[in-house]
């Protein structure tokens, strides 16, 4: 895909002119038979496909009443029609977040609304064709499910609830997307989206150990599959194989050595992402949430605890008490589930950790908040912990910190481009679109301030940096986890 | 009562029903509709009195769509101003004081309270105009900026139409041609159970107008994007309490 090109570097994120149909033809694998019927759905589009879109519609509606309210109640404001890094990147209208949900909200009016029954004209109602099907396999997966549309909306309407119910009438008709249920199944039979089995598993984490005992010159542990160990901790498998992931592995491994807490992985539950939230279907999404449940029971652990990764961290954080709950036998001290970081940063400010700020003197800091930890989640006791919490562990680690743009960071901060379900080879184009706006924020601090190292707490943004930013001509190596740098600094042995 | 005095009083009823049965219906819809998933766009309250506050702040002073939009925020804003004040005032009439006048009794409030509330009242009444003001502004905002008229429909432009009409039509009787407003009163009157039927105000056309557009308004209402009057209450991202870890939350389809 030699033909990919980045927008342009300024440090200004401009609001492109309209350009219909700019990002059409950007679209992913539809996924094949095996992929689909192992999670449960229809093999191949079915015979009676409209039909069956309509009734799974209207079980929907019956079922989630966020989706209910969002199609009725949009106004057409526009408010949101600016704040889509894809809209941003592409240009493209169908990427602006209220048009994304008309191509949804279209098919409603139409089989559901007595406007849409005798006056489709005049309010905007679509018959469910097959134009319109493509369309929605395309711009439903040119939705990364971040959010950011609805802090914007006067009502709070989340197209990514509106992605998630389209693709799943699209799954169960039978055109599902080939990259997230292939990963769905692995998790499911597996026990991890990369496939990694035990053995393979074990090897690594066996290497790491060795890499850090050279490095360190002590003996760090990466246990797994430990009965007994106070702390299950539940990661993305991307923290075993890829970098720079890897590295905010050995952090946490470093920080519960250092703290002298009992932790393993485990091989069942060696997964804490889950894919069933980007398709939107909650018998898959609370399958692969039980895995944690039985981890935790046949491993006899205390506490739960989740690495470095956003989507992960709202299903664990919001809905592993619905899912997989209730919890009421493991410790009660502690929050369940808690994020790596509210474990770190507690042991900073109770002074458990010793640490070297200048081993990160060669960076210069600053803070990409992940979309799914900034607007669908918590960290600590207060509304707004996910952004102190984090921040607070950087501060600590690095002496050299600088905050990008307001308007895209915190509660607004902007997609890396690369999330729900959408960071396969096929969208690269669109991936690297959809990155412009962070780019642009990031690009000002680096010629500002000499930014050079992005931290982040999730294993898409930093694959998806990882990735996309040689396109920019950014070294890769500036995105990096927050664990990371900890591992840097924290001082090993001496707690004496 | 002639043919056309019964067609009015046939309207209102008829809208009136249309009304609210079609938006008792779909509120007792999304009421009954459960929310499996804890989903408040975060940072969001932890306890439930601060998420009605943040809704609150989402009725009152529209706060998201601040941070959005400002030209959108301040011509929505004085819309709805004007539409709330218009309500109140029409509100008055079946309290018997006449739609032209000012005369509102406060004084069974005591004196301090009239006097603080009167001014008030008497200025909401020199509010009129920016309604039409605001209707026009959002009306532009949608024809001109490329984005929201891409997403616009006929039946967008058709209802802030409606809006300008009503309350066009309203501004011109205050202003220009006042009906006979005791023959308005009557008529109205009229309308609710229990009094008996009066005629219509046929010799003031203006006024026909002014009704026929209100009673079209209340007849979509149930139909369109107005929706959002009630819908606001019910959004999720809005109104949850973000507090999964604290209690679990479970719906009966989703724990089987
Ligand atoms: C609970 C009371 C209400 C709330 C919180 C509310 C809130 C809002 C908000 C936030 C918007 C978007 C911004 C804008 O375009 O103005 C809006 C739009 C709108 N509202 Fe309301 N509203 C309420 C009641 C009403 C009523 C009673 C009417 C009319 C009878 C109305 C008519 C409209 C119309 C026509 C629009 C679209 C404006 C446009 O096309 O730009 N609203 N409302
Ligand atoms: S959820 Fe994010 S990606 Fe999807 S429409 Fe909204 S802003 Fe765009
Ligand atoms: S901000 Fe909300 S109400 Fe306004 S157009 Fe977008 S989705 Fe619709």
């Amino acid at each position: 895909m030699a033909d990919i090109k980045a927008p342009e570097l300024t440090g200004r994120i401009e609001v492109p002119a309209v350009s219909e149909g700019a990002s059409a033809e950007i679209r992913p694998h539809v996924a094949g038979e095996a992929h689909m019927t192992k999670i449960g759905f229809p093999g191949k589009l079915v015979d009676d496909w409209q039909e069956r879109a309509i009734e799974k519609m209207r079980d929907l509606l019956s079922k989630y009443r966020s989706l209910q309210v969002f199609l009725d109640i949009c106004v057409q404001c526009g408010s949101c029609t600016d704040k889509c890094h894809y809209f941003l990147g592409t240009g493209d209208p169908k990427n602006m977040p209220v048009a994304r949900q008309e191509l949804l909200r279209s098919v409603y009016r139409r089989y559901f609304t007595p406007g849409g029954k005798y006056v489709p004209g005049w309010v905007g109602a679509r018959d469910l064709t097959e134009d319109v099907l493509k369309e929605w396999f395309v711009y439903f997966h040119q939705c990364s499910q971040c959010r950011r549309c609805s802090v914007f909306c006067p009502y709070g309407i989340d197209t990514a609830e509106i992605s998630m119910a389209a693709r799943e009438i699209m799954d169960s008709i039978g055109m599902g997307q080939k990259y997230s249920n292939e990963i769905i199944g692995k998790v499911q039979t597996i026990g991890n989206n990369l496939g990694i089995p035990d053995r393979a598993l074990a090897d690594t984490l066996e290497t790491l150990e060795e890499e850090a005992k050279e490095s360190t010159n002590v003996d760090v542990k990466l246990p797994l599959n430990v009965k007994g160990a106070d702390v299950l901790l539940v990661t993305p498998s991307a923290d075993f194989f890829s970098e720079p992931h890897v590295e905010g592995l050995v952090g946490y491994a470093k920080v519960f050595h250092q703290a002298g807490i009992s932790w393993t992985l485990s091989s069942y539950a060696s997964e804490a992402a889950n894919f069933g939230l980007f398709i939107g279907n909650y018998d898959n999404m609370r399958k692969i949430a039980q895995r944690i449940r039985k981890a935790a029971i046949d491993l006899g652990v205390k506490r739960i605890v989740i690495g470095e990764c956003g989507h992960a961290w709202r299903v664990a954080y919001s809905f592993l008490n619905t899912l997989a709950g209730p919890w009421d036998f493991l410790d009660s001290r502690y929050p369940v589930p808690q994020h790596v970081c509210e474990v770190t940063y507690d042991l900073i400010n109770r002074g458990a950790l010793k640490l070297d700020p200048t081993a990160n003197d060669q960076y210069t800091v600053t803070f990409h908040d992940s979309c799914n930890v900034a607007r669908a989640s918590r960290m600590g006791d207060q509304p707004g912990g996910q952004f102190e919490i984090p921040r607070g562990i950087v501060k600590a680690v690095a002496k050299k910190f600088v905050e990008m743009d307001p308007g895209t960071t915190r509660d607004r901060t902007f997609c890396c481009g690369g999330g729900g379900g959408l960071l396969t080879d096929e969208l690269l184009d669109l991936r690297v679109k959809g990155a412009m706006p962070r780019m642009q924020a990031l690009k000002r601090v680096m010629d500002s301030d000499g930014v050079n190292y992005m931290a982040s707490i999730c294993a898409i943004c930093k694959a998806q940096f990882t990735k996309i930013m040689p396109y920019y001509k950014v070294p890769r190596e500036t995105i990096g986890g927050v664990h990371q740098l900890v591992s840097n600094a924290i001082v090993l042995g001496g707690k004496e | 009562m002639n043919p056309i005095s019964w067609f009015f009083v046939g309207l209102a009823y008829f809208a009136g029903a249309v009304f609210a049965l079609g938006f008792g219906w779909k509120l007792w819809s999304w009421l009954r509709t459960p929310n499996p998933l804890i989903i408040p766009t975060t940072p969001a309250p932890t306890t439930t009195g601060g998420a009605a506050a943040r809704v609150a702040g989402e009725v009152l002073f529209f706060k998201s769509l601040f941070r959005g939009n400002r030209w959108t925020w301040f011509f929505g804003y004085l819309m709805h101003l004007s539409i709330a004040v218009a309500l109140m005032r029409h509100a008055v009439v079946p309290l018997g004081v006449p739609v032209g006048g000012s005369d509102l009794d406060f004084t069974a409030l005591g004196p301090a309270a009239s006097d603080l509330i009167r001014p008030f009242w008497d200025a909401t009444f020199r509010l009129g105009p920016l309604f039409p003001i605001a209707v026009i502004g959002l009306l532009a905002r949608r024809a001109w900026v490329e984005r929201t008229r891409y997403i616009s429909y006929a039946a967008d432009y058709a209802i802030l139409l409606l809006l300008l009409g009503i309350g066009g039509s309203g501004v011109l009787m205050k202003y220009v041609w006042e009906p006979d407003v005791d023959a308005v009163h009557h008529f109205v009157f009229g309308l609710n159970p229990g009094h008996p039927f009066a005629p219509a105000p046929l010799g003031d056309p203006l006024f026909l107008f002014h009704f026929t557009l209100v009673m079209t308004l209340m007849m979509v209402f149930p139909f369109s994007k107005l929706l959002h009057v009630g819908g606001i209450f019910f959004s999720p991202t809005r109104s949850q309490p973000d507090n999964p870890r604290e209690v679990r939350h479970v719906t009966p389809w989703a724990s089987q």
